[in-house]
């Protein structure tokens, strides 16, 4: 399975009735590996979006990031990074809000910079986002686990695989 | 059985025989004496509409009923509670939050209701033990107490004129003192931004004495914030701006954020500025002979249609566009569009998005005016024009001469009052009782001060 | 051409066809003044010059009885048939022998303006009443009391304080609900407001009802205040008498008092004026003749109050 990096941002972090929202509809749809709050400093941010560098919009969107806290998660499913993406809409608010309005970032979103979300586009990125925000976190190891969630490939605890031996 | 009415003399009642029988045979002094219920006293009125959830339109007086009734909109304009109390002077809507200007006895000026997160109405304590923990979201309207040094009276802490951004609020009070509150990570508030500061449940409220800003000679008339950054408007026409400047909305020249309030120069440096408005990144400024300025964002061609033209304008610039649409009385700026009133009262529109002329989202850099029926100009009323206009990130709204508004664009969570969740294509009549005298536009909520008709 | 006076009543009932603008006094029911007119035409029409009563037939056997009396019988056989004549066989015209459809009703305390389609007038009085042109109303209302159906003759629910209504606040009032009802009219029309052909519909301001299930109000305007009576100018389609009355009673309960309406007078009805309306004493024939005249001229100068194309609404000034 997939695994993706969504990204809340500062302004919806606050809105509690949208951060709600979002949060449901990850829980609806995704498995939660890794999730927590990060500051994103203007280092992190431009290395975050270091494949933006020279756009028009660089600068100011590595500036909005870091005005506030933000909410990463890791998000798992089948074709996750897509699904998520789905979820999201067009990165343009200002165009999102007619030709989707029911996207997270219609519904939510301030601004083409302040929409709402962000998620990784291809799987080498998302692995890179990843590790900048969660350094700490094993993509094999969880790449693992997932084999052992199907239930196909049960593996039992020792003692309860003892009794039927 | 004709009789003929007479002003004057009073007019005569004729009656049927039957008529005859059961009303003068009617006991007078039984008759009930209609007193209406007179609580409310007071000069203004306040409509809210849009989303609740937020608390923005501090609607709900009980958290435990506010669950209850699930209501996340509210569709129709309704009548503040808090209003009929209050004398409410001025209204300024941000991103979830509300203030309101008072005139009270007891001295307070300011109420805010809404988000809260990042200290935007100030710092709130539990007051009651049945208040929710959850300090973030104020659901009624409460008093910001705004810090006083010594000889300050309640008259000198009247609001003159106020603004809100994403998260923050800016106050001018009567005699000349700005307040600012909430966030600071971009410096809109006027202060030096400091690393990791912590703006949830933080008790500080910045004071600038406006000196500080323009001088002696001069005094601040106006302050405006667009999503992310404060302008201060002096008397002389001059502007002063910080915060946030990635698109150059800050107008000074660089796409820094501003700790520091700074003077703009630019075109505007020599014009006498009357008017300035933005609600997100894309400010306009009017100066005194009625020719329009703007910098910021202008992804969406508003300020620029030339080929090559900038998309972030970070020196504010006499607009071109505007040039052929004669004096110009009021601007507004939104997200992703602009708007200007001339003085013979027509409507321009351009940039992206609902412009008002029916069911299609367009894009145009040429400034078209929407026809005055659409603003209750008609056989019957062939003087109505329209008076003052505004716009929300998304919406539109204009104000006629009998003081009906007229709201078009996005629907977000019911912003524009129409009853329905639809976007409206054309501008179309709110049901609000009473003569709008101001309208304060959020990104998701509207609120509309009004005089009553009695 | 020439006008030549005319004497017989054939001629006359001959052209008496077309649109009749009747003013109606207040107190009085429609039905009584349709009576009351078509009533006076067949009086007026029996005093003309009548035709002759029928001939007999020439030489029809006739049953002599053999006496001498013959020769007088068959004088009179052969003259004229008796039981045709006016003594015998009663007026030459009577109410029934005319058709009389009204445009649209007026209430029994609303005077003014009432348009009668008589004999072939008929077919134009239901074209009109198809077009559903704009009727304008004087309405007075008087403050301070309020009664059960609205209208001065019936009990009083309610008394009320009203010093504090000035002609400011009411023409205030009116202009707000004016714009409320021009807002109605658009839901009324019956276009989906999210489509082009609604904007457009728009731009051209006010428009006219699909059908005529609800009052439209497009206009409310001040006109006179004179404590505590105050006449207000009301444009309307498809309103009823009743409806203008909780009209008043409305604006009042808005003006924080209570009031009821004491004078209803409808002006104008599409291009029929009040002031060429026939008053009470000239409800005669000659008067209903002129009358009938001034209204086909009326009709001749509007050809679009029988056949309307258009769906917004043009003043009718």
């Amino acid at each position: 399975m997939e695994i993706t990096l969504a990204l809340i941002k500062p302004h919806v972090l606050r809105n509690t009735y949208a951060m709600q929202q979002i949060r449901a509809l990850i829980a609806q749809n995704f498995t939660v590996l890794d999730q927590k709050e990060v500051c994103i400093t203007k280092e992190l941010s431009e290395q975050f979006y270091a494949e933006h560098q020279g756009k028009f919009f660089y600068h100011r969107l590595t500036s909005f990031m870091n005005s506030g806290p933000c909410y990463a998660l890791i998000l798992q499913s089948e074709a996750c990074i897509q699904k998520w993406r789905g979820l999201l809409g067009p990165t343009k608010v200002f165009r999102a809000v007619y030709s989707d309005p029911n996207c997270i970032r219609a519904l939510y979103g301030l601004s083409d910079t302040r929409n709402a979300c962000h998620g990784s586009d291809s799987e080498a990125s998302a692995l890179r986002e990843i590790s900048i925000l969660f350094p700490e976190f094993n993509v094999a190891v969880a790449n693992r686990q997932a084999k052992k969630d199907t239930p196909f490939n049960v593996v039992l605890p020792a003692e309860i695989a003892a009794t039927y031996s | 059985m004709l009789k003929a009415g007479k002003f004057g003399l009073g007019i005569s009642r004729s009656y049927t025989a039957k008529a005859k029988r059961v009303v003068l045979a009617q006991d007078k002094s039984k008759i009930k004496e209609y007193t209406p219920k007179t609580t409310d006293s007071h000069e203004n009125r306040v409509y809210v509409w849009g989303f609740q959830e937020t608390g923005a339109l501090g609607l709900q007086t009980n958290v435990k009923k506010a669950k209850e009734r699930y209501t996340e909109m509210v569709h129709h304009p309704t009548r503040l509670q808090f209003s009929n109390n209050n004398d409410i002077t001025d209204v300024a809507a941000g991103y979830g939050f509300t203030a309101y200007a008072v005139k009270r006895d007891d001295g307070e000026t300011l109420f805010g209701s809404g988000l809260n997160t990042d200290s935007q109405l100030g710092f709130q304590v539990k007051g009651n033990p049945k208040d929710p923990a959850n300090l973030d979201v104020i659901i009624y309207p409460t008093a910001i107490k705004l810090p006083r040094v010594q000889g300050e009276s309640d008259e000198d802490m009247q609001v003159k004129s106020m603004s809100a951004g994403r998260a923050h609020l800016v106050i001018l009070t009567k005699n000349g003192t700005i307040f600012t509150l909430g966030n600071n990570s971009y410096g809109q508030c006027g202060r030096s931004i400091i690393e990791e500061e912590r703006y949830s449940k933080s008790a500080l409220i910045h004071r600038i004495p406006q000196a500080d800003i323009c001088g002696k000679d001069d005094e601040i008339v106006q302050v405006e914030c667009g999503q992310d950054h404060s302008m201060f408007l002096t008397k002389t026409g001059r502007i002063h701006t910080c915060g946030w400047g990635a698109d150059g909305q800050t107008g000074q020249g660089n796409y820094h954020t501003a700790g520091q309030i700074t003077l703009i120069g630019g075109d505007i440096e020599k014009e006498k500025i009357v008017r300035l408005s933005c609600s997100s990144d894309c400010v306009l400024a009017l100066n005194e002979a009625g020719d329009a300025f703007g910098w910021g964002n202008s992804e969406y061609g508003q300020l620029d249609d030339s080929e090559h033209a900038q998309t972030q304008i970070n020196t504010p610039r006499a607009l071109k566009l505007t040039k052929s649409i004669g004096k110009i009385k009021d601007v507004a700026a939104g997200g992703s569009f602009c708007m200007a009133l001339n003085d013979q009262g027509l409507v321009y529109t351009w940039g992206f998005g609902i412009l008002g002329f029916g069911p299609f989202v367009e894009q145009t850099s040429k400034p078209q005016h929407l026809l005055p029926p659409l603003f209750g100009r008609n056989d019957f009323s062939n003087a109505t024009s329209v008076v003052s206009i505004g716009c929300g990130v998304f919406h539109m709204g204009a104000v006629n001469s009998d003081g009906d508004l007229f709201m078009w664009g996005k629907n977000r969570f019911g912003h524009l009052g129409l009853g329905h969740k639809k976007d409206q294509f054309f501008p179309f009549k709110a049901a609000i009782n009473g003569k709008v005298t101001k309208v304060a536009y959020g990104v998701d909520h509207t609120i509309a001060l009004c005089k009553a008709y009695f | 051409m020439a006008l030549t006076k005319v004497y017989d009543a054939a001629t006359v009932f001959k052209h008496l066809n077309g649109i009749l603008n009747v003013y109606k006094p207040a107190g009085m029911k429609v039905k009584h003044v349709r009576n009351a007119i078509i009533g006076n035409i067949c009086k007026g029409l029996n005093e003309m010059e009548q035709r002759e009563p029928r001939k007999l037939p020439e030489n029809r056997p006739l049953l002599g009885t053999g006496t001498a009396a013959d020769h007088v019988l068959h004088n009179i056989a052969s003259q004229t048939d008796l039981s045709d004549h006016v003594l015998s066989a009663g007026p030459r015209y009577l109410p029934r022998d005319l058709i009389c459809t009204t445009v649209s009703s007026l209430g029994e305390h609303t005077s003014g303006v009432l348009l009668l389609g008589i004999n072939r007038g008929t077919g134009q009085s239901i074209s009109i009443r198809k077009n559903r042109p704009v009727r304008v109303y004087h309405i007075t209302g008087r403050l301070g009391s309020a009664t059960e159906t609205h209208l001065p003759d019936s009990r009083v629910t309610a008394r009320s304080n009203h010093r504090h209504v000035s002609a400011d606040r009411i023409s205030g009032l009116a202009s707000s609900m004016q714009a409320s009802h021009q807002r109605k009219m658009f839901e009324l029309c019956g276009v989906d407001l999210q489509t082009q052909e609604a904007y457009e519909l728009a731009c051209k301001g006010l428009l006219r009802p699909a059908d005529d299930s609800q009052p439209v109000v497009y206009g409310i305007k001040l006109i006179q205040f004179e404590r505590p009576h105050f006449t207000l100018e009301v444009h309307a389609i498809n309103e009823t008498q009743e409806y203008l009355a909780m009209l008043v009673n409305d604006m009042a309960l808005e003006l924080r008092t209570v009031a009821h309406c004491s004078q209803l007078r409808c002006v104008r009805h599409a291009h029929f004026d009040v002031r060429d309306s026939l008053l009470r004493h000239a409800w005669h024939l000659p008067g209903v003749v002129k009358n009938l005249r001034q209204q086909r001229d009326i009709l001749r100068t509007h050809p679009q109050l029988l056949r309307q194309s258009r769906v917004e609404l043009q003043a009718t000034q």
